[in-house]
């Protein structure tokens, strides 16, 4: 029993991050439709950013985490701009494509301005606080606290300011948004602004815990689609419960099952087995959930 | 097969073999490679250019299954080259499996389907498979715990393919098969239906196609593709380790395919000749600053301005060009609207329905209507959407061979009771009977069969295929030869084809469409478009036809002139119409029978007269549309 809570609770930050990171897609999503698949990168870059000042320069946390999540946010913004501003007005599968692209040219940046090789980002704390009959690192615990500050921030920021009022009206029904005098372009950067900030949150906690490479964020990104998925990727409250909650069974099953390779690919089975729970048949009536003939 | 169009790339595909003696060993094994991601783009070209699903890990859902594949039957003892083959057949399970669990997702959600499942088989199927084989044949044995499994290459009839010269001949005609294939079905009736319903699901649906399977057959045959491609790239290699079928080269594929030109099989050889020959050409030179990982940059910002500028990619530019030079001056282009005539929505004395009178009102009386036998039958139809009742308990009935008018007003639930029929909508409750059977189970292409054809409010012809084009695709239902005859251009099918041909030009002058039988869809003003739709819904000869709102969008005119088609329509086909309307003119001039819809409920029925004057009526519906909507009733436009 102790063991189980022990996976349990190292799953929890994983879970966090997971949730993070699906915050981010969810953030996008809401407000453009678009399905972005490059906040992995996003985070990684802003990562290497972070890595950059704080670890190879020695500058304090405390100065480098607000630089890094600003340029997060710039890149998000600059992504914005460079892809999404072009394709306007194609449909939103066309733009979905196209955030690969974005994934192969913010690697590209990677791979020249850092090399393709792993690297290793200091934590801000290596110690661990026993709790009763288990142990959780320092690192874990800032992780949970700025995921849960970040979600609530975000979620109070949706419901009252104006601006992400219009964000959520932008969520619910685009066409009446923007006959309401919701600008769609404005909230389509400031959606991808956010959602670099929190991408980069993700990415510049967990990395300390693991390696950094231009792609590792990508493949926890995936498994955050999944999360995303749970809230039909609208829901932002849904996308961080479910992060949670496959970080946890994610940890829990490959504490106790050895399969090699399966810790790595255990995400990707969770996004499939998500899928599958939240689609229905195929058949006619699945062709007018897309709203055609309705 | 049309020689004209295949000769010019075979020509190039035969100076390419004879050019081979004059190459190195280097560039044989990088053009072989070449021919293999040209397969790889292929199969991208078929499952997304044709039936738009998205396959993001094409890698690992593909490629590395061939490439596993051949391993696994060659570790069995199976000769290289007949392990290519059977690894054919293998996949072909496999792919129906991985595309049975595919279909149900759709657009964004395939997208993320197709990642997850790729990256599962990519990390942990293709690991673990390699090991347990490996460990098995003892022959083969790694000095380090390592994921990498040797291969070799086939020989063929005893003739070794060992050296780069050989294999590359031997993929080359592969692919030269391969590729003829999917030239001959794209050019059938099956490449034509799979643009089509990639474009309009629910309308290639009631048109009788099924829908499901043919985005299935996409999924095989380009997984089959894909994979035949990773079976030569392992005995290229002369090996594969999982690593070989990364996210990266799966990005990579797609990008290359997406500025090669994704619809069109030219843009599949461009895909192959950017992913693979590219790299080594800017190996060294000036361009060398793109070397390695930084080609993804090019990949990266190609794909996003093919999509922005280039939908067609690089194949298309020729195409383009041809079309610019071909186009008419501006002032005629832009005036397809006005320039036109208003073809078919004038009386025609000539085509299908000439002969007939037109002849309203056959069956007078309402007592005439119970003595004929019953087509059309709905037994309390009940549908909520949340907790809202659009249909509470709608009984109707439609005899063989009546025009029957459903009206209400907007919201009382005429468009949802029109899905129920077409089948594209289960009822919580209650059943629907078509010809004394019960269809209420029956999917809305099966019931297309049976002879239940519609029109939408809002158009939803192709509108990237031609006039006739559409009336092609629209007669799936009376084709005479399968989707494989099609596939392979047998004579069967191009019998077929020609008959389908005939079919839609005979309805083209019927319905007086001749000036724009060769124009896209797309072009079309409302009115054709409207006539073009309710063509559409002719060719398959059914037995009762759902017509919904006709008139939205039409001038009296027009109106007048749609009435007059549908009656004569009905004549002569024998046909049942039920018919949505809020022109109480055309209502009054066709219909014998009118149900009025109010809530969910009928509230009144009878002949045109008998509704016209029915109090309740007049307070619920007709007297909101002589009050507030008289002016505006012909300015309603379709809502898209």
């Amino acid at each position: 029993m102790v063991l189980f809570l022990q996976f349990a609770v190292n799953g929890v930050a994983t879970g966090f991050v997971i949730g993070l990171l699906a915050l981010s897609i969810v953030m996008v999503y809401r407000s453009t439709r678009v399905l972005s698949f490059a906040q992995g990168a996003i985070a990684s870059l802003a990562t290497y950013v972070y890595f950059q000042m704080q670890t190879i320069w020695g500058w304090p946390a405390i100065v480098a985490l607000p630089l890094a999540l600003a340029a997060a946010g710039l890149i998000g913004a600059g992504s914005e701009l460079a892809v999404m501003r072009p394709l306007r007005r194609t449909d939103t599968l066309t733009r979905t494509v196209a955030t690969l692209g974005l994934v192969l040219v913010l690697q590209v940046i990677m791979r020249v301005g850092w090399g393709g090789n792993e690297s290793f980002v200091r934590p801000l704390s290596t110690s661990r606080v026993a709790l009763g009959s288990f142990t959780i690192g320092v690192q874990q615990l800032i992780i949970a606290v700025v995921a849960v500050v970040a979600a609530l921030a975000l979620g109070a920021w949706t419901r009252s300011s104006y601006r992400g009022l219009a964000l959520s009206a932008m969520a619910e029904d685009p066409s009446a948004a923007r006959l309401l005098g919701v600008n769609p372009t404005s909230s389509s950067l400031l959606a991808w602004s956010i959602g670099g900030v929190l991408a980069a949150l993700a990415g510049i906690l967990v990395t300390p815990t693991l390696v950094l490479n231009p792609l590792q964020m990508t493949f926890i990104m995936v498994t955050a689609l999944g999360a995303a998925l749970l809230g039909r990727f609208m829901s932002l409250q849904r996308a961080l419960v479910g992060g949670v909650l496959i970080g946890v069974v994610q940890s829990v099953t490959t504490g106790y099952v050895s399969i090699s390779g399966l810790s790595e690919t255990f995400g990707f089975i969770a996004v499939f087995a998500v899928l599958l729970m939240t689609r229905g048949g195929s058949g006619s009536s699945a062709l007018l959930a897309k709203g055609q003939a309705a | 097969m049309s020689w004209r169009r295949t000769i010019p790339p075979l020509v190039g595909v035969a100076a390419l073999a004879l050019l081979t003696p004059a190459l190195g060993d280097f560039w044989l094994f990088v053009l072989a490679l070449t021919i293999i991601y040209a397969l790889a783009s292929l199969s991208l070209v078929v499952l997304t250019g044709w039936s738009g699903q998205l396959n993001l890990h094409v890698a690992a859902l593909g490629l590395g299954w061939g490439a596993y594949s051949v391993f696994a039957l060659s570790s069995f003892g199976v000769p290289t080259f007949w392990a290519l083959l059977l690894a054919g057949i293998v996949t072909v399970p496999f792919a129906a499996a991985v595309a049975a669990v595919a279909v149900r997702f759709r657009g964004l959600e395939l997208a993320v389907a197709t990642l997850a499942i790729g990256l599962i088989f990519e990390r942990l199927a293709f690991r673990n498979i390699g090991k347990a084989l490996s460990q098995r044949s003892n022959s083969i044995s790694t000095p380090f715990e390592s994921s990498f499994v040797p291969m070799d290459r086939p020989s063929l009839f005893g003739v070794d393919l060992d050296s780069d010269r050989a294999f590359f001949l031997f993929s080359l005609a592969i692919a030269v098969v391969l590729f003829l294939l999917v030239a001959n079905v794209s050019r059938s009736g099956v490449g034509r239906t799979l643009r089509a319903l990639r474009e309009r699901e629910i309308m290639a649906e009631t048109l009788g196609i099924p829908v499901v399977r043919y985005r299935i057959g996409a999924f095989v045959l380009s997984i089959l593709l894909a994979a035949t491609a990773g079976g030569l790239f392992a005995a290229l290699k002369l090996g594969i380790a999982p690593d070989s079928f990364n996210i990266n080269l799966s990005f990579n594929l797609l990008a290359a395919t997406v500025i090669g030109g994704i619809g069109s099989i030219g843009g599949a050889v461009i895909g192959g000749v950017l992913a693979a020959l590219l790299p080594e050409v800017v190996q060294s030179g000036p361009l060398a600053i793109f070397s390695g990982e930084r080609l993804f940059l090019v990949f990266g910002l190609g794909m996003v301005v093919a999509l922005w500028r280039l939908p067609e990619g690089l194949a298309g530019i020729g195409a383009r060009l041809r079309r610019r030079a071909r186009a008419a001056p501006p002032s005629e282009a832009a005036g397809v609207d006005t320039t036109l005539p208003a073809p078919g929505l004038v009386p025609h004395t000539n085509g299908e329905l000439a002969e007939v009178e037109v002849e309203r009102r056959i069956y007078g009386s309402r007592l005439d209507r119970h003595a004929r036998p019953t087509l059309l039958r709905t037994d309390g139809i009940r549908i909520a959407f949340g907790g809202v009742q659009a249909l509470g308990g709608v009984d109707i009935s439609i005899p063989q061979g009546e025009i029957c008018a459903l009206i209400g007003p907007n919201g009382a639930g005429k468009s949802t009771l029109f899905n129920c029929i077409s089948g594209l909508l289960p009822p919580d409750e209650g059943r629907v009977y078509f010809d004394g059977a019960d269809v209420t189970e029956l999917s809305t292409h099966r019931r297309a069969a049976r002879g239940v054809a519609r029109t939408f409010q809002t158009v939803e012809a192709f509108r990237n295929l031609t006039v006739e084009g559409n009336l092609m695709v629209a007669g799936h239902l009376t084709r005479s030869a399968g989707a494989f005859a099609e596939a392979l251009a047998l004579p069967a099918a191009r019998r077929s084809d020609r008959a389908l041909r005939d079919r839609a030009r005979r309805v083209i002058s019927t319905l007086g469409l001749d000036a724009v039988a060769d124009r896209r869809a797309g072009e079309l003003p409302l009115g054709l478009l409207r006539v073009l739709e309710f063509g559409m819904a002719l060719v398959p000869r059914p037995r009762l036809l759902l017509l919904d709102e006709p008139s939205a969008g039409l001038d009296a005119n027009e109106t007048a002139s749609l009435a007059d088609l549908v009656a004569r329509a009905r004549t002569a086909y024998g046909l049942s119409v039920l018919l949505v309307e809020h022109d109480m003119s055309m209502v009054s001039s066709l219909a014998e029978h009118v149900y009025v819809l109010d809530f969910g409920r009928i509230i009144a029925q009878g002949t045109p007269e008998q509704v016209r004057t029915d109090p309740i009526v007049i307070e619920r519906y007709l007297g909101q549309i002589e009050g507030m909507f008289e002016d505006v009733g012909g300015g309603r436009r379709a809502r898209r």
